[in-house]
């Protein structure tokens, strides 16, 4: 393990010596007396007079805190606070001698001794006791060993062969030998194979996520040639509505999200372009080791032309969506919780493997030291976090914008007449920003203007106004075509340790690398003038890394089986779970990687096997062997995910379209904090709510998640979600029932139904159960839908009157009586509060669609259609 | 490391623990999945009566002090020196540098001994004031991030650092004991603020869904919630749905999941008719109604919430949140103060007498208060800045002591220096007063079995009746 004693060589060297760096260490030549200083004199002093404005327990007033050497050294808004050795050029002294403009601390003026004391310590260097490191940072540790060698996931790819099975006319392909040959030794017998219409409605929703249409369950059910399947399968492998389908997977896996969620809840107004280039690359088979690298170091990799270089750049949005506290005071903090965020994303995503888990101390299960951690934090702290924000300290309107921190992708188009305008606008917009500055909290601000509205909240909005004038004309964004995601940062460099976890805590600097727990694997060397991301994305991709292949060919199993062989599919960890097939697991990752890493060549090698065709039925002998179906004795039965269950409700009233849309309905978001019950919020739920787009292109702020996906366990947008939820609860039932969307499906479909006025009530009742569930009604259904449809006019007759209408009428007094509060009777307009922290939490009004219909014939078809949907029948693949 | 004696091992068993929570369902279906598993459905259960299921009644491990909890929770940080906690030192020493720095300011508000305990309580609070003999206050809490967004998400979730997506204790409540009432929501968080995290303060994380917060605003809106036909063509609706259902119930290829499905709409049919009801305060006689203090407006959303909480811990609701915001007093303290006390003093007192005079404080816990504090020094001409390292909230009811007071503040009420309490301990204790062991009440995610306090808390038992 050369890595492993490099490592440690390196560690003991830097253990031994001091560091190079004046920020990595905590003064390791101060002196006991020095140290005695301090605690005795300087700090009790600190304490007394500065704690209660800069320190990490409050504020950080100037975002300066004085409890840290490092904040000290760093300093604030105003620049360092002190420069060890040089009193006189240290801001913190020239404060407390209250002789210059600032003066600390206000309204009291420390003794003359204090201010000495304060000087000498700054000129003997600014001692602070050392953090201490414990003893066994770095150190083996013989039970990692043990599980490097032992534990099954990260021991090379095993090269065991097919096995022979008694019955080779089940075999389609050698899946089904590892399959069979399993089912043998546990005593279980394959169920028989599912039947055609069941077969290519699970291919359909698998492979794309929609239902097949009537023409093309017909043309395969007539079909009776030997590859009619395979000729499916093929079709929908074609199809773009596998890329969204599997993007989608891929989606959930990166946590994508079109904001930063989280304390404050600022909007990526241009997430969706990495949504969009994941896409692309399921739609075009681009191979899964080359997806990988552009998403972690696409910037880093040659291109042969701009528009390739723009998607390399796009990719990188991989490592810039997760969630982040912009909240946070501290940027050490900030930085260190975004790196562990894109480690705790790369590793899961990727590798099965929980890393963050060693961000404070070594892994308690897995062998990662925390050395390998900071080895991994050290690549990410050499890299520039491009998602358009910066961290503050409280602030409203575009304050936690950053717009260096954008990728560029395409040509800036400035306006040569836009120059004047820009420049008058610059000085408004300072000029609004000293008017609102200088009443802000005094007597002035706060007095009430003429509207009713303080002063200052006024000011804030003039000043925010100038703001967002000057950013249409100036912001890359606006002139320009921009993304999210990273860059090599200007410096370079390894980072150190944190002693548990805590940024500011600097144990010993640890070079940059990946994990020792892949003992096979080797290490590429790290260019010292590249943050390593790039070798990263090569040692990720290598060809000897078991995890890799192994993890997305147990994801596709997954997508296609329900369960996959490893059913923590984000976990390949000693507190994961092991395979059923360990050998059909490890042949699947040799094909993928043989395969060219192709999504699409394993995917079909899967559902070409005789395995996928199996028919759900169950049966009691194999169900009390295997109740949990493990072995493969027949094919799970699965509910459809969120966007499946929405679009095939779409695609049953004929109005789903297919065309993607133009990038998100977030795009137009300001890079402003938003809260859920706003006008923004409302905005995007309006549209998500209206939307006949596809499922995957519904806008994703986080905590704005729409309704429809929301009821049937959409993926938690803050973490990794390599399976969702699959629960049954009433909500479900009660959007069902009750929405609007869903109404209006059922309502649009009855229409569909019986628009051609010749069509009978017998073939409209087949049509209605072919759009549902891709077949006829039985003569038994067919009279069940005659009867309900009848008895349900005349009820609705009788109940309503003859010209009622199927809504409830009191669904008006109901959105009425949701106007009277809270908010509703205030304007609702978005306004930047003084206090951004002060938000009236009341809804705005909600006002629900009323879902009509015309008559009490088509109120008795729209409620049948709506029954179709909201059966199980509908949301169930078999 | 956090593995809990009391489950069984996650590999062991044909169908995982998670697994078989991630897929289960409302309704009876569970049961057999539960036999199948090899945990024993309740003996005596009778499958159409007893409900069962990851939401069903669980047992608690430790003795239960309280069924269930309504938070008052008062988003943006109550000054405590004007309101709860009376020092005498600060009253003394107004305008005089405070240690740590800052210039002291005085309450403006009198203070003045309430009850039998004598405890003082400021002029701003005179009917809650009347019930502070059954109040347990806890003195000494402190926490980690004095800036509201990270600390209400810490409050709700214990997650120290924001960016990380955790369970809401509502959703830990849920999963370790689910609910009382089979045809309600059993975590209910009422105008819950909508941004410091929004929905992650009442969300489930990595934990089933079923567990997660529902959340309503002060006129009981819910979505979906309202039948958008008449009932009786709403119910032949269903009836078609349900025949269908049950014919492919019929099937070898039904899905695990049907009998729930089943249930679930049931118990739909029978909420839309139950909680608009239980939400619609205007069924509550006038006295009541007036002894709240509820008016339509802004003005008298809090007595809403109020009654409303009331109303649905008596249907058995096990975790109500209700929110008044607005305490985050920079400036404007003075008539903020009176503005914010006077919007939730006779409410609250309200819900207290209410509450008692049903029974039903012998089992429900009133918990009061903010994610932090402020510091006795100014801020400004008319404010108080943030404080974290101390600060006060009181609780009532079911298993804790009345006319108790656990911890202290120092004199000026900066720092907590006696029965200290981290928002970790808070939560332990919470859970420990419904039954719940905070270590071993875990769920196993990304390898490694989380809980509600992490890897600290402390239960303060003094604060146990």
């Amino acid at each position: 393990m050369p890595f492993q004693k490099r490592l440690l060589a390196s560690l003991f060297s830097l253990l031994a010596c001091s560091l190079g760096q004046v920020r990595a260490e905590s003064t390791p030549r101060a002196t006991a007396s020095q140290i005695e200083f301090f605690e005795k004199k300087i700090r009790p002093l600190l304490v007394e007079n500065c704690f209660n404005c800069h320190s990490a327990d409050n504020g950080g007033k100037g975002e300066l805190r004085v409890d840290d050497r490092n904040g000290l050294l760093e300093g604030g808004g105003r620049g360092a606070a002190i420069v060890p050795g040089k009193p006189e050029a240290s801001l913190l002294i020239k404060a407390v001698r209250h002789q210059g403009e600032l003066e600390m601390p206000p309204k009291k003026q420390l003794t003359d001794e204090q201010i000495a004391d304060l000087e000498k310590w700054i000129a003997d260097g600014a001692a602070w006791p050392a953090v201490e490191v414990p003893e066994d940072l770095g150190q083996p540790k013989p039970e990692y060993d043990k599980l490097r060698r032992e534990h099954w996931s990260w021991q090379p790819l095993n090269e065991a062969k097919p096995p022979e099975v008694a019955n080779e006319a089940w075999v389609f392909n050698d899946i089904d030998r590892f399959i069979l040959a399993k089912l043998g030794e546990k005593n279980l017998k394959p169920v028989a194979d599912a039947d055609k219409l069941s077969l290519i409605r699970r291919v359909t929703f698998d492979l794309t996520g929609l239902p097949p249409t009537p023409e093309e369950i017909a043309g395969f059910v007539d079909n009776r040639e030997a590859a009619a399947f395979e000729k499916v399968v093929d079709r929908l492998l074609q199809s773009p509505a596998f890329g969204e389908r599997w993007a989608r997977h891929w989606l959930d896996v990166a946590r994508y999200g079109e904001s930063t969620g989280s304390a404050r809840n600022v909007p990526y107004p241009h997430a969706w372009r990495y949504r969009d280039y994941v896409i692309e690359a399921f739609t075009k088979d681009k191979p899964y080791d080359q997806f990988l690298r552009e998403q972690i170091a696409g910037d880093l990799l040659p291109a042969s032309s701009t528009t390739e270089k723009a998607e390399q750049l796009v990719a990188t949005g991989f490592l810039a969506l997760g969630v982040k506290d912009v909240n946070q005071r501290f940027k050490v903090r900030f930085t260190m919780d975004n790196i562990d965020e894109q480690i705790d994303t790369v590793t899961r995503a990727v590798l099965g493997l929980t890393v963050s888990c060693a961000r404070c101390h070594d892994h308690k299960f897995d062998p990662i030291p925390t050395t390998d951690y900071y080895a991994l934090a050290g690549i990410f702290h050499s890299t520039d976090l491009c998602a358009g924000v910066r961290s503050k300290m409280g602030g409203g309107g575009l304050d936690y914008y950053d717009n260096s921190m954008l990728l560029h992708v395409g040509e800036a188009k400035v306006d040569p007449t836009a120059a004047k305008k820009i420049e008058e606008l610059t000085k408004a917009e300072a000029e609004a920003k000293a008017e609102f500055e200088a009443i802000r909290g005094k007597p002035e601000g706060l007095a009430l203007a003429p509207n009713g509205r303080p002063k200052q909240q006024l000011a804030r909005q003039k000043w925010t106004k100038f703001q967002q004038e000057l950013t249409a004309l100036t912001d890359p964004a606006a002139i320009g075509k921009v993304a999210f995601g990273v860059r090599d940062a200007k410096k370079i460099g390894d980072t150190e340790v944190r002693i548990r976890g805590e940024a500011e805590k600097l144990g010993p600097s640890v070079p940059r690398g990946f994990l020792g727990v892949l003992e096979s694997l080797d290490q590429p060397q790290i260019n010292p003038k590249q943050s390593g991301r790039l070798e990263l994305a090569q040692w990720l991709t290598s060809e000897q890394n078991p995890l890799t292949s192994r993890v997305m060919a147990n994801r596709i199993w997954q997508h296609l089986f329900r369960d996959g062989l490893v059913t923590t599919v984000d976990n390949f960890g000693v507190t994961g779970d092991t395979p059923s097939h360990p050998e059909l697991l490890d042949h699947l990752a040799r094909q993928f990687v043989q395969g060219g890493w192709s999504v699409k060549k394993l995917v079909r090698t899967v559902v070409l096997s005789h395995s996928y065709r199996l028919s759900a039925e169950s049966n009691a002998d194999n169900f009390n062997v295997d109740p949990a179906n493990r072995f493969v004795w027949r094919h799970s039965p699965r509910r459809l995910e969120a966007e499946e269950i929405r679009d095939a409700m779409l695609a049953a009233s004929g109005r789903l379209n297919l065309a993607k849309p133009e990038a998100s309905p977030a795009k137009e978001l300001k890079v402003i904090e938003m809260r859920n019950n706003g006008p923004e919020a409302r905005r995007l739920t309006d549209l998500a709510n209206a939307s006949v787009h596809r499922s995957l292109y519904l806008p994703l702020v986080r905590g704005v998640t729409p309704r429809s996906l929301e009821v049937f366990d959409f993926a938690e947008q803050g973490m990794v979600t390599g399976s969702r939820d699959s629960t049954t609860v009433p909500t479900q039932a009660l959007y069902l029932l009750n929405d609007p969307f869903v109404r209006k499906q059922s309502l649009t479909l009855a229409e569909r139904l019986l628009q051609p006025a010749d069509a009978n009530d017998t073939n409209r009742i087949n049509r209605a159960y072919q759009l549902a569930f891709g077949r006829p009604a039985t003569s038994t259904e067919i009279d069940r839908a005659n009867s309900y449809l009848t008895d349900f006019e005349a009820a609705t007759r009788e109940v309503l009157g003859v010209t009622a209408e199927v809504s409830s009428p009191d669904n008006a007094a109901l959105t009425a009586a949701a106007n009277q509060t809270g908010a509703a009777t205030k304007q609702v307009q978005p306004v930047v509060p003084v206090n951004p922290d002060d938000i009236d939490p009341s809804d705005a009004p909600v006002k629900e669609e009323v879902i009509a219909a015309k008559d009490p014939k088509t109120a008795a078809w729209a409620s049948f259609c709506q029954a179709l949907l909201g059966t199980a029948e509908f949301r169930y693949l078999k | 490391m956090l593995q809990n004696p009391g489950l069984p091992i996650l590999n062991s068993l044909p169908v995982s623990r998670r697994q078989m929570l991630k897929t289960a369902n409302a309704g009876f279906g569970f049961l057999a999945l539960a036999s199948l598993v090899g945990q024993t459905a309740p003996s005596t259960a009778s499958a159409g009566e007893r409900p069962v299921g990851p939401l069903a009644p669980k047992p608690p491990k430790l003795p239960v002090k309280a069924k269930r909890i309504i938070f008052l929770f008062m988003e943006g940080a109550t000054s405590q020196m004007d309101t709860w906690d009376y020092k005498p030192k600060l009253q003394q020493n107004g305008g005089q540098v405070g240690p740590g720095g800052g210039t002291l300011t005085a309450s403006k508000f009198a203070f003045s001994q309430h009850g039998q305990t004598g405890t003082w309580v400021s002029e701003l609070y005179p009917h809650v004031a009347k019930h502070v003999d059954q109040f347990c206050f806890i003195r000494g809490l402190h926490t980690d991030t004095p800036a509201h967004p990270q600390a209400v998400i810490q409050l709700h979730t214990g997650a120290a650092q924001a960016q990380l997506t955790r369970p809401s204790m509502g959703a830990w409540l849920m999963y370790g004991l689910g609910t009382e009432n089979q045809d309600l929501p059993g975590y209910i968080t009422i105008n819950p603020p909508p941004n410091f995290g929004g929905a992650v303060n009442y969300g489930s994380a990595f934990l089933p869904a079923h567990y997660q917060g529902t959340k309503i605003n002060d006129s009981g809106y819910l979505p979906n919630l309202k039948a958008q036909t008449v009932s009786t063509l709403q119910r032949r609706q269903i009836d078609l749905v349900q025949a269908m259902n049950r014919d492919l119930a019929g099937s070898a290829a039904a899905p695990d999941q049907l009998e729930g499905v089943i249930q679930s709409y049931e118990l739909a049919f029978k909420m839309q008719g139950k909680v608009p009801e239980l939400l619609d305060i205007s069924r509550e006689p006038q006295h009541v109604r007036d002894a709240y203090g509820v008016k339509p407006g802004p003005d008298g959303a809090f007595a809403r919430q109020c009654l409303m909480a009331r109303r649905l811990s008596e249907a058995g609701v096990r975790f109500v949140e209700i929110c008044q915001p607005g305490w985050d007093h920079h400036n404007n303290l003075h008539k903020g103060l009176i503005k914010n006390c006077g919007a939730t003093d006779q409410p609250t007192a309200a819900l207290l007498a209410d509450l008692k005079q049903r029974g039903l404080l012998d089992d429900t816990l009133v918990l009061f208060g903010s994610e932090f504090g402020r510091l006795p020094t100014a801020q400004g001409q008319d404010g108080r800045d943030h404080n974290i390292t101390g600060y006060p909230m009181w609780l009532a009811g079911a298993g804790v002591k009345p006319g108790f007071s656990y911890g202290a503040t120092d004199e000026y009420g900066i720092h907590a220096v006696e029965g200290r309490m981290h928002t970790t301990d808070l939560h332990a204790t919470l859970l420990a007063l419904m039954g719940l062991d905070h270590e071993s009440l875990t769920y196993r995610y990304a390898g490694r079995d989380f809980r509600l306090t992490d890897v600290a808390g402390n239960v303060v038992r003094e604060i146990f009746a």
